[in-house]
């Protein structure tokens, strides 16, 4: 009758309901609102005619097709650098392979406003184009070629294209049926993924697409905000939880089937770069790497440090001038914001830091209650991915629909909460695995010391989590400071106005001053989050977070 | 009454509730004594030491530590010492940390801590070793601070679970004296879990010999040799002679066979192995009763296919029961 477990086991417990009630209300509900309002308010029969509809229809195809187009161009494009970044050995590799994974983490705003900074700069008029939302497309997802296909390549085993090429092989018969072999199912799951970022695009649709290009994301934003007709919304969030729901498995599956079963060693030497033509096909690459990543970064600080009244057309470059003064302008109160855009960026800044604390504590309980195991554990496990398959758009939504009670959905706190939501498998990812770590046996020895349960999780536990937990908040905290679909739905007063909201009403409004702040505003937005990143992933060494 | 008494107890995982891990096991130890527990994986010896420690649920049954019923005492207040195969250090504390870690939970002084964290890295060997992280440490060096971690707070009970399994043999050897050596010097009570018999009969003084959930002998080393219960036991004890006849089986010691070109018996060698200044040989019988397993030690050189003649002592042999071991009850 022994029941020293039992208190460990109890707090655990209690604080995995905790988690689980926050999942349902905060993730669960919002989706069960979206599909009831689809499924029992509008009913199957309109559902059918709604999808019906030539504009929905178009839209479908149009969001589809434009992912789709995504992938191939973004594997045109990372694969070849991947290919490069694997195979040599050259001084400031890694440092090349962090700035190509920079825009991966940079919010969607900031990354609109650096493609439209560039096509200024060039002097192109690409902007409301479908190239334009393409080029932002493979922009971001170059990195998820990098980081799957690229990081699995330069770990293959090089000795087994050695031992194809003694048994007989040709280097390109070797090539295809031992490296391409391998590659071919991390590279399909990186599709996947890169057809998932792309399929619920929202911010880079918005800014980038012009008034005439429509994705579901956009459309919902369109029927939900500016037509009130909730019912079309809803059936169009459906379509995309499905989808989305539908890809996130599916990748997933595919990251665990066939992520670790090829071989992989530690991470090869590499060739070094001798010779003429290996140094031009490397520095071809890095001509691309430059190019597709490197200038529409450059563009938008270029852009962001000009001043006067040049910036009105695209031919009228030869008057610039540089200086601070659309980031002095930022403590300006423009005339379309109801506050300043530093104000915004305070604001996010506390949102950031709400929304990463919350996201802690939920991911800590849910992360201990689903390490533990059992029926909750495992239901946990189930419900915490929940939030990777819906897109932020659609959970801004579903607290338009599922929480009317007390009118909260106009509560500024939602914004925060939402935050959390979308922060939270950041978190887990984090912790589940640390949680994992840490033997059982050394909670026990510190247990026949004497330790109580809450003295082995102070002295014992957290130490050895704490940095994972850090980590997964500093994530959490970065994509609340970038974060835009969930937040154009729930900002309603003054006081909830972000940074990147401001950055789009910046952008969407002509003027030279406005678009000044916008550009300076992206910058510092997007130096924080790149700068937390930085400083995370240093912290943890190569671990690749949701990545 | 003894310092460490089990009373019939039996536990069942939670997991799987079918599975008796301990099948109403009764042990006495007395104080200062070291017990070893030993059986094949899955005997349950583990589980009998997590259940003195609180770690595993008891089903039904007592276990009374010098007098007081354990039952509802949670494991940080049992007083315990733990020891594991693998040492288990806390990864993120030095040395000194990790063995004074017991003492702060006691909260005593901190200058009665440092004070027994020096006396007890001295009295393993490790003096100097205090600020080093855990991962600076050899094998064997860790399974010493792993050691002065469990007895540092001058537990009531120490509890050793395969101590010494993750060493290599010669690091085990040496290992196992100088821990017999510190637990008399410490003369603490000492319940110690293994698989090696040979590490168990270095280091107890007395035996519990388990299988499938249950006690299947206890004794001083030399009685469970010498007079092993069953065949099980004695198979375990590593008794290579053990020749069936009927229901019964007759255990021949290695050392009452001898090679004689008179002997009664005849044999095959199948293996030879010199050991220890001397052959092991192993034969296969081949007269009235084929297949009996034969080893014994000779300074003469045999082959193998080579055909001996041996007797044996027979006043040496002891019968053992019916081979067919009992069917567990659950």
């Amino acid at each position: 009758m022994t029941s020293a477990p039992a208190a460990p086991r109890r707090s655990t417990t209690a604080g995995g309901l905790v988690s689980l009630v926050f999942i349902l209300v905060m993730v669960v509900w919002p989706l069960v609102a979206v599909f009831q309002r689809s499924l029992v308010n509008v009913g199957p029969d309109r559902v059918l005619s709604i999808l019906g509809r030539d504009s929905v229809r178009q839209v479908l195809l149009f969001t589809t097709g434009q992912a789709v187009a995504s992938v191939i161009l973004t594997l045109l494009v990372g694969l070849p650098i991947a290919h490069a970044l694997a195979r040599y050995n050259f001084r400031g590799r890694s440092a090349v392979r962090a700035l190509a994974v920079v825009p991966f983490v940079l919010p969607t705003v900031v990354v609109a406003t650096a493609f439209s900074a560039l096509f200024r700069r060039v002097g192109v008029d690409l902007d409301d184009t479908l190239t334009a939302i393409l080029a932002a497309h493979v922009f971001f997802n170059v990195a998820v070629v990098i980081r799957i296909v690229g990081g699995f390549w330069a770990r293959l085993d090089g000795r087994q294209v050695a031992a194809a090429r003694v048994l007989g092989a040709s280097p390109w018969r070797a090539f295809r049926e031992v490296t391409l072999r391998q590659l071919l199912p991390v590279t399909v799951g990186a599709s996947l993924l890169i057809f998932l970022f792309s399929f619920t695009s929202y911010g880079v649709i918005l800014i980038l697409g012009g008034a005439d290009t429509s994705t579901i994301e956009t459309e919902i934003r369109r029927y939900a905000i500016f037509r009130q007709e909730f019912d079309v919304a809803a059936v169009l969030a459906m379509v995309q939880i499905v989808v989305v729901s539908l890809l996130a498995w599916a990748s997933s599956v595919f990251q665990r089937r066939f992520g670790a079963a090829t071989s992989i060693r530690r991470p090869v030497a590499g060739v070094p770069l001798r010779g003429f033509r290996r140094r031009l096909h490397l520095g071809l690459v890095l001509a691309l790497v430059l190019l597709v990543v490197g200038s529409p970064l450059l563009a938008l600080v270029e852009q962001s440090l000009r001043v006067g009244t040049s910036g009105r057309g695209p031919t009228g470059v030869s008057q610039a001038s540089y200086g601070f003064g659309n980031y002095m302008a930022l403590t300006d109160r423009a005339p379309v914001l109801p506050v300043s855009p530093a104000e915004a960026l305070l604001t996010s800044v506390g949102f950031a830091l709400l929304a990463a604390l919350l996201a802690s504590v939920i991911g800590l309980l849910a992360g201990r209650a689903a390490v533990r195991g059992g029926r909750l554990g495992r239901l946990l496990e189930f419900v915490a991915l929940i939030p990777l398959g819906v897109s932020a758009v659609t959970l801004g939504f579903g607290y338009l629909l599922g929480f009317t009670v007390f009118d909260l959905r106009r509560s500024i706190w939602l914004i925060p909460v939402a935050h959390a939501v979308i922060g939270l498998p950041f978190v887990l990812a984090a912790v589940v695995p640390a949680l994992r770590s840490v033997d059982d046996r050394l909670r026990q020895v510190a247990a026949t010391l004497g330790a109580s349960p809450k003295a082995v999780r102070r002295i014992v536990e957290w130490p050895l989590i704490r940095q994972a937990l850090v980590s997964g908040a500093g994530f959490a905290a970065a994509v609340s400071i970038g974060e835009f679909g969930a937040t154009s739905f729930l900002a309603r007063s003054d006081t909830a106005f972000t940074a990147p909201l401001a950055v789009f009403r910046l952008l969407s409004r002509p003027g030279a001053v406005l678009r000044g702040q916008a550009l300076a505003l992206s910058v510092i937005i997007g130096l924080l989050v790149a700068v937390l990143a930085a400083v995370l992933e240093r912290r943890r060494g190569d671990s690749v977070t949701l990545l | 009454m003894s310092f460490l008494t089990l009373e019939q107890v039996t536990v069942r995982y939670e997991s799987d509730p079918v599975v008796v891990a301990l099948d109403d096991v009764s042990i006495e130890v007395e104080a200062g004594e070291v017990v070893a527990v030993v059986g094949p994986s899955g005997c349950g010896k583990s589980t009998m030491l997590r259940a003195v420690a609180g770690l595993e649920p008891v089903g039904s049954g007592r276990i009374l530590l010098d007098g007081q019923d354990l039952a509802g005492v949670p494991t940080h207040h049992r007083d315990l010492g733990l020891m594991f195969q693998d040492h288990v250090l806390f990864p993120h504390l030095s040395v000194a940390d990790n063995i004074g870690f017991g003492l702060r939970m006691k909260n005593q002084a901190t200058s009665e801590q440092s004070a027994r964290v020096l006396e007890l890295l001295d009295l393993v060997g490790l003096s100097g070793f205090a600020d080093r992280t855990v991962d600076q440490l050899s094998g064997g060096e860790a399974q010493r601070v792993a050691l002065a971690r469990a007895v540092a707070p001058s537990p009531r009970l120490l509890m050793l679970d395969e101590p010494l399994g993750s060493l290599d043999r010669l690091l085990r050897e040496q290992l196992t004296g100088d821990l017999r050596r510190l637990i008399d010097q410490l003369g603490v009570t000492a319940l110690h879990v293994t698989h090696d018999q040979v590490e168990a009969f270095a280091l107890a003084d007395r035996v519990v010999v388990m299988c499938d959930g249950r006690v299947a002998q206890v004794g001083s080393p030399s009685e469970l040799w010498h007079q092993p219960a069953s065949v099980f036991v004695a198979e375990f004890l590593g008794h290579p002679n053990l020749w069936v006849r009927g229901d019964d089986t007759l255990l021949v010691p290695v050392d009452a066979v001898h090679l004689d070109h008179s002997g009664s018996r005849s044999a095959v060698v199948d293996l030879v192995e010199f050991r220890e200044g001397r052959f092991r040989v192993s034969a296969r019988s081949d007269d009235d009763h084929p297949g009996d397993t034969v080893v014994f030690e000779t300074d003469a050189a045999c082959v193998v296919g080579q055909n001996i003649r041996f007797g044996f002592d027979a006043q040496q042999t002891q019968t053992l029961g019916r081979t067919v071991r009992q069917p567990k009850m659950s």
